[in-house]
């Protein structure tokens, strides 16, 4: 009797154990597909553990690590790839809608401001990084998640389109992403209107600007003309082509810096040696532009000693920032 | 009457002392590039040009006809090259024809020297064409000043040293030249020159690819006039036969071919014809019919053409949209975007010459001139003439390409030294009028001093200036000081014209300095300071070449990377792979695959290529920092750019560095590269106080010091082992693999004996 009792329990037991996760599984992919924009959880504090944390978990997670801070840089095209992830992740959801697919596979992402504790649990150092979180993890609260290898998207392919993304999820969770559909701007049939709007819009504004009066003054040509030299000498085309940023950070120094040492530039840098350059030239341009034709003698003297001063000194600038980035000292060969 | 002597008198003066100053001014260009030849010999440079000079030598030796069909068969292996139909052969004939005059006047020198020599000589022209174009644009002032720039501008001289016998060394003349033909012609209007134009541009286009620069700028500026209304018949004279005539004359160099009508490059110029024809017949319709009439018709014309361009653009449009790329091809997007080629063709952004330059650049290679130019710019708009404009549009287009690249740096720097010719000599001008204007006050204060004596006692220079200004503002209100234009006062007009003449010496002591020092090192020879002064010389190069002419059978492959083709070939005479013309992507791509293989499938390459003998150049032992395994990540993606199985993340570090140390990527120090230059060498490090195996040029103890080689044995290493050649063995090394006996009997795993082989370790 109390042996048959206690197997009762037991059987009682599981039983309950088992419909009580099964309830708690339907529950927490409720509770989380809650956290969903566009199909998409963006990782907080609170989050995270709703998410992650427990001995298993009902669905697999794939998280993408984004950085605030590095969206800049234009060679990591972290933009980009958030943007693709978010369709993959956009897609599955249209595609799994209402089918309990659905809540087998959770997108996420963590940015770096907002979780970087994350980041130290994952033992993220470096982006780009991509990596899904198996069911049967067991993930303790505030502890290292340990991810093996096959579970990162290798950055070989490095970036990744929606595609690849989509391509990832399948073979490690065994659900379809679904076709990917990049919506274009405007549809092909729509095109050939648009353009021609377009077209016209650019002729007719091309029309009356060709016939506008300001577009006979001379000064405006010069300055595009300026402007256009200033901004080759100032390697504005080696920051865009080398995606260089603005302003540099010393990591050493925890400051931002303007200049940075050895070959290469820095944004800032180039516009403020292209603006010193252009200065040089403005100086001597006024010297004959503007200073014969001041009637009075002294403002003439004045006039013309300031232009030489702001003339040479920019010349100085130029030739000192010169030889500390290059270190080219010049010596004169004498017989 | 008497005044008009005098002036003819002054102005016959001026014209001498101009010839004078031109005659220093190319003595100057010359000589300043003959560091070279006077530091280390009168030897051919770098890579290129060893090309050329042996297409030289075959022209000198078979002559015109040979050259001009010359197959190639010791280059590009299996494959050959048609030498003379994917060349630009200004360079060579025009050597050529230099050797043949002094031949025939008994001049027995070699035509090695004159390859040499070509390039001062060429610089010295590029001045006088200089002087005359700027004389076109402003006077013999401006073009004084434009010829002194660009006699020692920096960037000119890095392509023209003497041995840089490089296309660059007479197209840069060529360019100059064929702007002074066209502004001339536009200037004057006359047949002759128009025609004097052409032979000038065929002569451009048989030198240099950059003739495209031309054919692109001419149709802007041409183009240019018509929006502003500055249409005429000496425009059209200039234009319209060089749009023709010279598509003629490009699609008679066989390089170039039907390209001179297919290539959108050159498409510009043909629709700026059309423009042409169109504008002017707009201009002579004006003039016919009456006003009201006029209207009208511009009325009907301009909506009858307006609807007809909306339907065919209607329909260009969705042929474009219906096609899944939306039509644009990596040629077209090439031409959109200038960034593109630089970021995605792995070939092209491997060349350091087509890396963009940083704002230091500017300064190094151009220094005044880059700085006066945004003065030169203004000054084009006063007064704007079409030649004026012509400069305008060269200097902007000019600058902003050279911002893509750094090797368009060369066509910006003619630019850049006649817009600061210009500055300087308006400058210069305008301060030694004022000193003059002060002079004559005083003198005007002291009358017993006679006027005459005052102006003669005058510089001549300044007199020369100061009339040229006079005649050319003439309409515009006077000379400098003419008019409503005031002088300085005289110590502002000292002041300024020392601290011209200070910037400018500044300007040729930087010049100067970096011709002997910068841009004269061959290459092919190095150079280094030893402690106590005196100078080691580096002869790795031809010592190594001179081994293979000797000690290789005259049928031998030899491989390296493309880079040392062209010496390869002229130097030792031997069949190479690859060399440094790049045609064939696919064949470099497998030679890069095979030295970033490991060494058995390396040699299974190249056995399959009948490569006798592989050679790398390295550098750790001495410091050399240009050498193969430097160069070897673009090795990878070259490779990796046709064959997939190369990928370049195997060759880096874990985190993602090419380092050479400990840490360096497997596929590194298991690839061929990495055991040719490396094989032996940890031995050699103690010799200079070194841990064992470290390598000089990465600063690191190398990260896989000892192995043994199989399918390859090195047969010789220059001097400094800057040159390592090794024979491709016909079959593998078998006693390699050989156990020690000894330690046969001690170790008793396999694994471990296994183990402690691959490593290495000294028994």
């Amino acid at each position: 009797m109390a042996r048959s009792g206690l197997r009762l329990l037991l059987a009682l037991c599981l039983v309950l154990a088992i419909s009580g996760s099964d309830d708690g599984d339907a529950a927490r992919i409720a509770r989380v597909q809650s956290l969903q924009r566009g199909g998409l959880i963006e990782l907080d504090a609170k989050s995270v553990k709703e998410v992650l944390v427990g001995k298993s978990r009902p669905y697999s997670v794939f998280i993408i690590a984004d950085a605030k801070d590095l969206r800049s840089s234009s060679k990591l095209k972290l933009g980009q790839v958030v943007a693709d992830f978010r369709l993959a992740a956009k897609t599955y959801a249209s595609t799994h809608r209402g089918q309990p697919a659905a809540g087998a596979v959770v997108f996420a992402r963590m940015e770096f401001s907002k979780v970087k504790e994350l980041f130290g649990r994952l033992g993220v150092q470096s982006l780009p990084y991509l990596a899904r979180v198996p069911p049967g993890l067991a993930i303790s609260e505030g502890g290292a998640i340990t991810l093996p290898k096959e579970e990162l998207l290798s950055p070989a392919s490095y970036p990744w389109t929606a595609e690849a993304i989509a391509e990832f999820v399948t073979e490690r969770s065994g659900l379809p992403v679904g076709k990917i559909e990049r919506t274009p701007l405007i549809s092909a049939r729509l095109m050939p209107v648009v353009s021609l709007a377009v077209l016209g819009g650019v002729g007719s504004v091309g029309y009356k600007l060709y016939y506008a009066p300001f577009m006979r003054h001379q000064a405006l040509y010069a300055a595009g003309a300026l402007v256009i030299y200033w901004f080759s000498v100032s390697g504005g085309m080696f920051n865009i082509i080398r995606g260089v940023p603005l302003v540099g950070y010393d990591a050493r120094k925890r400051q931002a810096m303007l200049f940075m040492a050895g070959q290469g530039q820095l944004g800032a840098e180039g516009f403020i040696m292209g603006s010193l350059y252009t200065l040089v030239g403005l100086a001597v341009a006024g010297l004959i532009f503007i200073v014969p034709k001041v009637k009075d003698a002294q403002v003439r003297r004045y006039a013309a000693y300031g232009l030489l001063a702001l003339g040479v000194l920019a010349f100085r600038s130029v030739t000192a920032n010169h030889l500390w980035k290059t270190g080219m000292r010049t010596h004169w060969y004498w017989p | 009457m008497a005044d008009q002597a005098s002036l003819a008198k002054g102005r016959a003066l001026g014209n001498v002392l101009v010839g004078f100053a031109m005659l220093a001014i190319c003595l100057l260009a010359s000589s300043v590039r003959l560091f070279s030849v006077i530091k280390y010999e009168s030897v051919i440079h770098e890579f290129d040009p060893y090309f050329n000079y042996r297409v030289t030598r075959f022209l000198s030796e078979k002559g015109f006809y040979e050259t001009w069909d010359f197959f190639d068969s010791f280059t590009w292996y299996p494959l050959g090259r048609v030498v003379g139909g994917t060349m630009y052969p200004g360079l060579i004939y025009t050597a050529g024809a230099i050797w043949n005059v002094l031949q025939k006047l008994n001049i027995p020198i070699h035509v090695q020297e004159v390859c040499v020599f070509t390039a001062p000589l060429f610089s010295a022209f590029c001045a006088i064409a200089t002087y005359l174009f700027m004389k076109e644009v402003r006077g013999q002032g401006a073009g004084l000043a434009s010829a002194a720039i660009i006699a020692v501008v920096p960037s000119y001289i890095s392509r023209s040293v003497a041995g840089s016998y490089d296309l660059e060394a007479v197209a840069i003349f060529a360019l100059v030249f064929v702007f002074y033909l066209y502004v001339k012609t536009l200037n004057t209007g006359s047949l002759a020159w128009a025609t004097a134009l052409f032979f000038g541009y065929l002569y451009m286009v048989a030198s240099w690819g950059g003739y495209s620069f031309i054919a692109n700028l001419l149709p802007i500026h041409c183009l240019a006039c018509i929006v502003f209304n500055r249409v005429s018949s000496r425009l059209y004279i200039a234009y319209a036969p060089w749009v023709i005539l010279g598509a003629l004359a490009a699609a008679n160099i066989p390089v170039i071919g039907f390209n001179a009508v297919l290539m959108s490059e050159h498409f510009a110029s043909f629709f700026v014809f059309g423009l042409l024809h169109a504008a002017l017949a707009i201009q002579y319709i004006h003039k016919m019919l009456p006003p009201r009439a006029y209207e009208s018709a511009k009325r009907l014309v301009l909506t009858f053409g307006t609807t007809a361009l909306a339907v065919v653009a209607a329909l260009v449009v969705s042929y474009v949209a219906a096609s899944p790329t939306f039509g644009w091809t990596g040629r077209s997007l090439s031409l959109l975007d200038p960034t593109y080629a630089s970021k995605y063709i792995p070939i092209i952004a491997s060349v350091s010459e087509h890396q963009p330059p940083s704002w230091s650049s500017y300064f190094t290679d151009l220094h005044i001139a880059s700085l006066l130019a945004p003065a030169g710019l203004l000054l084009c708009f006063r007064p704007l003439t079409d030649a004026s404009l012509f400069l305008l549009l060269y200097g902007v287009t000019a600058v902003y390409f050279s911002g893509v690249m750094v090797r368009l740096m060369l066509v910006l720097a003619p630019a850049a030294c006649c817009l600061a010719g210009l500055a300087l000599s308006e400058v210069t001008a305008y301060l030694a009028a004022s000193l003059a204007a002060s002079q004559q006050e005083q003198e005007a204060d002291k009358p017993e001093a006679g006027a005459g004596e005052a102006s003669a006692s005058q510089p001549p220079k300044h007199d020369k200036k100061a009339g040229k200004h006079g005649s050319k503002k003439g309409g515009s209100g006077g000379g400098w000081l003419a008019g409503s234009l005031q002088p300085v006062p005289r110590d502002v007009a000292i002041v300024g014209l020392v601290l011209v003449f200070a910037g400018m010496s500044l300007f040729y002591k930087h010049s100067v300095y970096v011709a002997g020092e910068m841009y004269s090192a061959p290459s092919i020879v190095l150079q280094s300071r030893r402690p106590d002064g005196g100078v080691k010389v580096f002869d790795d190069f031809r010592e190594a070449y001179s081994w293979l002419s000797h000690n290789t059978d005259p049928d031998d492959k030899v491989a390296s990377w493309w880079d040392y083709g062209y010496q390869t070939t002229a130097m030792a005479n031997r069949t190479v792979i690859v060399d440094n013309n790049t045609w064939n992507n696919t064949h470099i791509a497998t030679v890069g695959r095979a030295m970033a293989s490991p060494e058995k499938k390396a040699w299974q390459i190249f056995r399959s290529l009948d490569v006798k003998y592989v050679f790398v150049v390295f550098g750790g032992y001495i410091g050399y920092p240009s050498d193969d395994i430097n160069k070897f990540l673009w090795m990878v993606r070259i490779g990796g750019g046709v064959f997939p199985d190369i990928k370049e993340s195997n060759y880096l570090s874990s985190d993602g560095n090419y380092r050479v140390d400990d840490k360096a990527g497997k596929a590194l120090l298991d690839s061929l590269m990495w055991k040719l230059s490396y094989y032996r060498f940890a031995d050699t490090s103690p010799m200079f106080g070194a841990p064992r195996g470290y390598d000089r040029v990465r600063n690191a103890v190398i990260g896989r010091p000892d192995f043994q080689l199989h399918y390859f044995e090195e047969v010789f290493t220059s001097e400094h082992w800057m040159m390592r050649v090794y024979r491709v063995l016909d079959k593998p090394n078998r006693d390699n693999r050989m156990r020690n006996p000894r330690r046969s009997k001690v170790g008793k795993s396999a694994a471990k004996t296994k183990q402690r082989t691959a490593s290495g370790a000294p028994a």
